[in-house]
């Protein structure tokens, strides 16, 4: 009886489910190509909201807790995200502070540019001390972030390694095609001197053909000083260049103001991709954004 | 593999010359027969291997910008160059027989040359060492800027040791104050008779019309090993010390611990402990250091309740936080605190014993959306104010913070909005001197001192905030003993002294390392031991710099 007992009750007990790994992004393009090649094996959350400044996000406890409860952590990693340290610490999340398991570093295999060189100094403003952080705005990079997701993806669920492979291979086989055109349109604008509000656009610069000469900050991080803007202006005058481009977080009216002194215009680029957008459709509006606003 | 067909092969050339019987050399030319078979299939397998290497290596010359090619080469190839071939082992056959002996060797060289730098072109080790595939690249911390090039992946070992000292910080707070006092009312009818100090925040005295540095900061932060870290703040009054001490000018320059604390996140059920000197976490600006404030001088209430620069004791405290919601945007964080009060002038001591303190705080927090979020706590503090008889005194405190930070556009603007009311209990069981007649009552048993105040700060620019904040509180502290009548029992004196009026700031950085404020305040101070009301005003410039990589404070 007893026995019968125990093995009813044990029968009835539910199948305990093993848990989707909990995957944790600091920014909506991780977000894009976990969600893409991750599906539903996962759990996923995004800190950074797209749209928000990524290298000042306050503390708050929603973030903290987040990074608490995340399994892995997937950045862009470098010094982009200078609040993600004091976060980590804050949490005690250990499998995702740097160098853990769960710290996922999508830098990794990025070939850096404009890495300072000389002391590195707050004299320089908010530098990025390893090189440009800014490096997703080039697709041959969303490559290698796309790589290193799948081997995150494949290490936290290896029963799904060959279903996340596959994923990935369609993704890349996508991303090649749509960088074939993206290439074929951006063509018309190499050598184009541009103006960025935030050293924001090197990747894509160099990706695009196009040349930064010079930035609305006087330092990166630091607003301009009204002889920065004077000289600013004189240098855009002087060189022909008739183009700024910036993202949707800085002040588009002081942008603007430079714009109509220096006869250009302003070219607001989308460099995060929204919440539920796939990060190869918003290149597909980079690009738009770029060759509208500089051929038109 | 080819071990073991070798191995199969001379068995099978040798047992026959050791076989007795017929049967057995039956058997024998049945096995000799299947090693030619194995060995036949392993030759034809390898010829094909040949073949698709070759292929291998000529796709992967290939450009595959724009080419189209399948994912599946492509991905392999990029998986190769982030270090991630390994990986692919157990994949599909088609990415195992990609391999080849001389792709691979070549691919492992590449890796190591990458690895310790040779490969050149890219400026520190960081870099090379991420693109060769090194087992995660070198922490980016914030003390790696001045660890020497090249110190990410490879060399200098001795340079080493610096990637564990801890983060150091400055910060200097410079304060520039004018006070004036209503005319005709002196300074001797507003001095705490425990302290000697005036009863509210701001009075002249020989430190007006200077500049001098209130306060020096010096942060040392670090983790110690997996499961702590320590945050030691010292702290430098200057000669301004105190903006509410109307003491002679004398040079405070001695070095205090601010705090002291380490902190365990490794506990069990997400517990958070922490131990040394710390503020305790009684509301929110208790909490603040000097040089985070929005305005210059701390909200009176918490220096009328808590002491010239709010409590800092010494003790345990244990937190934990839950949420209450999937999307983590709703928390409930719940805090345990117990001390013992070393704080100077506070009301749990003063003159008399120190003993112990015990805190506990919860704290509700909600995001309505990215934008806007709610914080709203509750705080109680218990001890003795009276070592001697026991006394009690308690003091529980309700906030309230409102936060609208933008997505878009919160790099400019951004406004807070805080509240903090404190009521105090305290145990007065005695005889009680009425402090404008004198006589004394035995009848009050508790007195209840209460204050509040409410602030707002706005920022209007990337580097502009204003601000206006509203005080209005009791001088809690003011306790003394005096004579009784029997000259035995205790008798106290209670100074009701209220304090009210408004403060507006303004602030500019040219960074957040570099900040200027200025502030007005005027007070109306009701003294209840005299018929007097006096008002005073005040103008303060601070000027605060932040050297090295400080810490955030908690939100």
């Amino acid at each position: 009886m007893r026995l019968s007992l125990f093995l009813a009750l044990a029968l009835a007990l539910p199948v305990v489910a093993v848990a989707q790994p909990r995957f944790v992004t600091t920014s909506s393009d991780l977000y894009s190509i976990a969600k893409l090649i991750g599906g539903s094996e996962i759990q996923l959350e995004n800190i950074l909201p797209s749209g928000q400044e990524p290298h000042s996000l306050p503390l708050r406890p929603s973030v903290i807790q987040k990074i608490k409860q995340a399994q892995w952590l997937v950045t862009i990693g470098l010094d982009h995200e200078p609040w993600l340290p004091d976060a980590i610490s804050s949490s005690g999340n250990q499998r995702v502070a740097p160098g853990a398991p769960g710290y996922v570093d999508c830098s990794r295999g990025v070939t850096l540019v404009d890495v300072p060189s000389g002391g590195v100094d707050r004299s320089r403003g908010d530098l990025h001390v390893f090189g440009n952080t800014h490096y997703w705005l080039d697709p041959e990079n969303i490559k290698l972030m796309s790589v290193t997701v799948t081997k995150a993806l494949s290490d936290a669920v290896p029963a799904k390694r060959d279903e996340f492979r596959n994923r990935e291979r369609a993704f890349l086989k996508d991303l090649a095609a749509r960088e074939a055109k993206w290439r074929q349109a951006l063509a018309p604008l190499s050598g184009t001197k541009v103006i960025s509000y935030h050293a924001s656009f090197p990747y894509l610069a160099q990706f695009a053909g196009f040349s930064i000469e010079d930035t609305v900050e006087v330092k990166p991080g630091i607003e301009p000083t009204p002889s920065h803007l004077t000289q600013l202006i004189d240098e855009m005058k002087r060189d022909h260049v008739k183009i700024i481009v910036m993202e949707p977080w800085y002040n588009r009216g002081r942008a603007e103001g430079v714009a109509s002194q220096a006869g250009a215009k302003v070219v607001v680029i989308q460099a995060q991709t929204p919440e539920n957008v796939n990060i190869l459709d918003n290149y597909d509006g980079i690009v738009k954004s770029l060759v509208d606003g500089i051929k038109g | 593999m080819r071990i073991l067909l070798c191995g199969m092969v001379c068995l099978g050339l040798v047992a026959p010359a050791c076989a007795g019987d017929a049967a057995t050399a039956k058997q024998l030319a049945e096995m000799q027969e299947q090693i030619r078979a194995l060995s036949s299939t392993v030759k034809t397998l390898q010829a094909k291997l040949a073949a698709q290497d070759s292929r291998t290596a000529a796709s992967a010359e290939t450009s595959t910008k724009g080419a189209g090619d399948s994912g599946g080469d492509e991905l392999e190839a990029t998986e190769r160059k982030l270090g991630y071939a390994g990986d692919a082992a157990p994949a599909p056959a088609k990415a195992a027989v990609t391999e080849s002996a001389g792709a691979a060797a070549r691919d492992d060289l590449e890796a190591l040359e990458s690895r310790l730098g040779y490969s050149g072109g890219v400026d520190s080790g960081r870099a090379a060492a991420a693109a060769a595939g090194a087992d995660r690249p070198p922490v980016p911390t914030r003390a790696t800027p001045y660890a020497p090039t090249g110190g990410g992946g490879g060399g200098g070992g001795g340079n080493a040791r610096t990637y564990f000292n801890p983060l150091i910080s400055v910060i200097g707070d410079f304060v520039y104050r004018d006070t004036h006092l209503q005319e005709g009312v002196t300074t001797g009818q507003d001095l705490n008779p425990i302290t000697g100090r005036p009863t509210n925040h701001v009075a002249g005295n020989a430190n007006d019309n200077k500049l001098d540095f209130r306060e020096l900061e010096i942060a040392f932060q670090s983790v110690i090993d997996p499961w702590a870290r320590l945050d030691v703040f010292l702290t430098m009054p200057g000669l301004n010390g105190d903006l509410n001490d109307t003491a002679t000018a004398v040079p405070q320059q001695q070095i205090e611990i601010e705090e002291a604390y380490l902190t365990y996140t490794q506990l069990p059920w997400g517990l958070v402990l922490k131990g040394g000197k710390f503020r305790p976490e009684f509301g929110k600006e208790n909490l603040t250091h000097t040089h985070v404030f929005f305005s210059v001088d701390r909200p009176s209430v918490i220096t009328n309740f808590f002491g010239r620069d709010g409590l800092k004791e010494y003790g345990l405290s244990l937190q934990k936080s839950f949420s209450l919601d999937k999307d983590n945007r709703s928390i409930l964080e719940l805090t345990g605190q117990a001390m013992t009060d070393v704080s100077e002038d506070s009301p749990f001591s003063g003159a008399f014993n120190h003993g112990m303190l015990w805190l506990g705080r919860a704290r509700y927090y909600h995001e309505f959306d990215d934008s806007n979020n709610i914080d709203f706590g509750v705080s109680h503090i218990s001890g003795d104010w009276d070592q001697l008889e026991q006394r009690e005194f308690d003091v529980t405190g309700l906030d309230l913070t409102y936060r609208h930070e933008p997505i878009k556009g919160g790099v400019y603007h951004k406004t807070l909005a805080r509240a903090e009311y404190l009521r105090g209990e305290r145990d007065v069981t005695g005889f009680i001197q009425d402090p404008v007649t004198g006589r004394i009552d035995l009848s009050k048993t508790t007195e209840n001192p209460d204050g509040f105040y409410a602030l707002l700060n706005h920022q209007f620019q990337r580097n502009m905030w204003v601000g206006a904040r509203y005080d209005d509180t009791d001088a809690a502290l003011m306790m003394a003993r005096t004579a009784s009548p029997d000259g035995v029992s205790p008798g106290f004196f209670i100074n009701h002294s209220r304090i009210a009026g408004p403060s507006l700031w303004y602030e500019y950085e040219t960074t957040e390392f570099n900040r200027f404020k200025i502030e007005y305040s005027h007070h109306d101070t009701d003294f209840a031991f005299a018929d007097n009301r006096r008002h005073d005003d005040a103008l303060f410039v601070e000027w605060t710099v932040t050297a090295g990589p400080h810490g955030a404070h908690k939100y």
